[in-house]
């Protein structure tokens, strides 16, 4: 009588763990991989009513961020600009443009155009603007090279992780006051010091300066 | 059979990233939310939509006729390096006095109003960086009327250091700013009223230095200039 099961099969437990084991690898890499703030927020970037372009406003023309984004200083909302604010250039230049259509029907009516918003912290996070403004903390370290985006998209995650960062190390993120819209700007290192130290002395002693002191462990001072 | 099963395994991975893609690839949908508990709560934030209002603004404009008065900007405490005692920006108010709308009665007034005199130089400072922000883009940075939005358009911007401004008072100045004029918007939505005098503070220095001859230089500054020469 021929035997039932080839000599073969006694190898199929092994193969059978074998590739549960490459699948589980797999999925648990997946998760690791997407499963993040990295993944599903980096790079959003919806389509706006108004093909508006930061590289040309901040970039080209040299508008500083606080032209537009006016009350980032001062509120813990940065607030996106009126149509009034637009008009005071666009009701003479590229007056005729298409793409300007849904502008001037918001300055004709008063009916705010209707921007799609990209940045969201989730309501049981406490976010404020004007803190971190106002001790040196500039916009690229959260928003990334805006004045080169055509489109703006979510550069950073954002996830707490990412303020915790910060927070724990506040030094990589601190420039002089007047520095703070210019995203480009780099600390200048001294003699023969790498970029990344000469910014570490600068935020060091902006840190002590200032006396600045984030919270970390306090989860109240974010969850409030 | 092994082969077969690390075939399916990898034509899985390679559909999966595929419809997938990599970490920070554009998209154009919202983003997923794996956890969403309590991040969406039933309250309005600045600036967002409502339903319930025809113009789906959640924020109110002031009932028609009414007149908002003394309204001062949050975050007056965070300004200045590190000392919460000094006082910040104030606000956007509506009191008919001097300091609010550049005028006393019917006619424009002249001077910086007694509580910024007090701020000395440090008003000139503010006012400069204001009047970079605000200002330069159209006037230029020396306010000769030659800023970058002329080149693409603009016309009717013109210089503030002609003799024309520089006889009007600064009441007026500080009026032009709040309200706009002719082709000019308006600025007050958005500049505070302290910053609008610095400003005017800044833009009566412009002048001063534009029309100026070397002896009105203090004269150590002469002596550096003629070194130069
Ligand atoms: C001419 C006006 C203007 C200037 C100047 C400007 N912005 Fe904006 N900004 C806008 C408008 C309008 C939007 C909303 C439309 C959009 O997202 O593109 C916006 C959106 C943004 C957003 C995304 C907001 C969201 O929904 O999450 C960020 C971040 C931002 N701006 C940062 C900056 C920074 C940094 C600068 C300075 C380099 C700057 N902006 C200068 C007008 C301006
Ligand atoms: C300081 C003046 C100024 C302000 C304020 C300003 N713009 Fe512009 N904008 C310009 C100039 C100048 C150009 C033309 C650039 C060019 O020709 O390359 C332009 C171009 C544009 C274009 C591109 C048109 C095209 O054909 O590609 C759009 C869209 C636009 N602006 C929208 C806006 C919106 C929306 C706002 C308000 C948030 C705004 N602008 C505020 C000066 C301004
Ligand atoms: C420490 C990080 C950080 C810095 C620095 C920062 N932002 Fe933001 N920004 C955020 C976060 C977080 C949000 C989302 C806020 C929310 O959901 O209320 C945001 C939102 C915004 C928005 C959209 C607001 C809305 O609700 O549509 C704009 C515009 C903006 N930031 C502009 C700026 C500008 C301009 C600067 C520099 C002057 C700046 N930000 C600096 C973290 C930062
Ligand atoms: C690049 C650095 C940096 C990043 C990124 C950053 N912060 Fe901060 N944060 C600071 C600094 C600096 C301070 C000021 C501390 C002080 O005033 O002593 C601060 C202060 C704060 C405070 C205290 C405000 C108060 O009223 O005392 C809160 C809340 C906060 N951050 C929340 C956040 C959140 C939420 C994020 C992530 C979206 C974030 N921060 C990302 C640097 C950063
Ligand atoms: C610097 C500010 C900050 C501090 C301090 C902080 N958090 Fe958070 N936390 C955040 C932000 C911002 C988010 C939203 C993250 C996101 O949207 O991905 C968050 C999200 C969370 C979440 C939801 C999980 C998630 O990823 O959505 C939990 C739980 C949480 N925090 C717990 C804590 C605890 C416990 C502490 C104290 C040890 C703490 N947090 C301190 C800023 C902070
Ligand atoms: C968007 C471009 C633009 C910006 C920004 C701008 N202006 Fe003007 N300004 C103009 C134009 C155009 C005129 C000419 C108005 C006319 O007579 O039609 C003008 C005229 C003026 C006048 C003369 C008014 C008169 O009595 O004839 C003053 C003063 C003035 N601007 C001050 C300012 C100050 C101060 C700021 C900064 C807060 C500023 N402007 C920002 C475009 C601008």
């Amino acid at each position: 009588m021929p035997q039932i099961f080839p000599r073969s099969s006694n190898f199929v437990p092994l193969q059978i763990a074998i590739v549960l084991g490459v699948l589980t690898a797999g999925a648990l890499g997946a998760f690791w991989y997407y499963w993040t703030p990295k993944y599903t927020r980096v790079g959003y970037q919806p389509a706006q009513p108004i093909p508006f372009s930061h590289k040309v406003h901040a970039g080209q023309l040299g508008l500083d961020c606080r032209y537009c984004h006016s009350f980032v200083e001062t509120a813990a909302h940065s607030n996106i600009p009126t149509a009034q604010v637009c008009m005071s250039c666009h009701s003479q230049v590229q007056k005729d443009n298409p793409k300007l259509e849904p502008l001037r029907k918001a300055w004709a009516t008063g009916e705010p155009v209707q921007w799609v918003q990209v940045h969201k912290t989730p309501d049981h996070a406490y976010f404020n603007h004007s803190v971190h403004v106002n001790r040196g903390v500039s916009c690229v370290s959260c928003h990334g090279r805006v004045d080169q985006m055509d489109v703006v998209y979510h550069a950073e995650s954002h996830a707490m992780k990412f303020c915790l960062d910060c927070h724990r190390a506040p030094e990589s993120g601190l420039r002089p006051l007047d520095k703070v819209t210019d995203l480009g700007w780099t600390a200048t290192p001294k003699g023969k010091e790498s970029a990344q130290q000469a910014q570490l002395d600068l935020g060091n002693e902006l840190k002590k300066r200032r006396d600045v002191n984030p919270p970390v462990n306090n989860c109240a001072g974010c969850h409030r | 059979m092994l082969k077969a099963s690390f075939g399916a395994l990898i034509i899985l991975a390679v559909v999966g990233v595929g419809l997938a893609g990599f970490r920070g690839d554009k998209m154009g949908h919202t983003p997923v939310e794996w956890f969403n508990d309590m991040a969406h709560q039933p309250k309005y934030e600045p600036q967002h939509r409502s339903d319930f209002f025809n113009d789906s603004r959640a924020a109110r404009l002031p009932i028609p006729g009414t007149v908002p008065i003394g309204f001062n900007l949050p975050g007056r405490y965070f300004q200045t390096e590190g000392n919460n005692l000094v006082d910040g920006l104030g606000g956007f108010a509506n009191q008919p006095d001097y300091f609010n709308t550049g005028r006393i009665g019917d006619v424009y007034g002249d001077g910086i109003p007694d509580v910024l005199t007090a701020r000395g130089a440090e008003l000139v400072v503010r006012g400069q960086q204001r009047y970079n922000i605000y200002c330069a883009v159209c006037h230029g940075a020396a306010g000769q009327g030659n800023g970058v939005v002329k080149s693409f358009g603009l016309a009717t911007v013109r210089p503030l250091v002609d003799d024309l401004l520089r006889a009007q008072p600064d009441g007026q100045i500080f009026n032009t700013i709040t309200h706009g004029k002719n082709t000019m918007g308006a600025y007050g939505p958005v500049v505070p009223v302290e910053d609008r005098w610095a400003i005017v503070a800044y833009v009566r220095a412009l002048q001063t230095a534009t029309g100026a001859k070397l002896a009105d230089l203090p004269a150590d500054e002469q002596k550096k200039l003629q070194e130069q020469k």
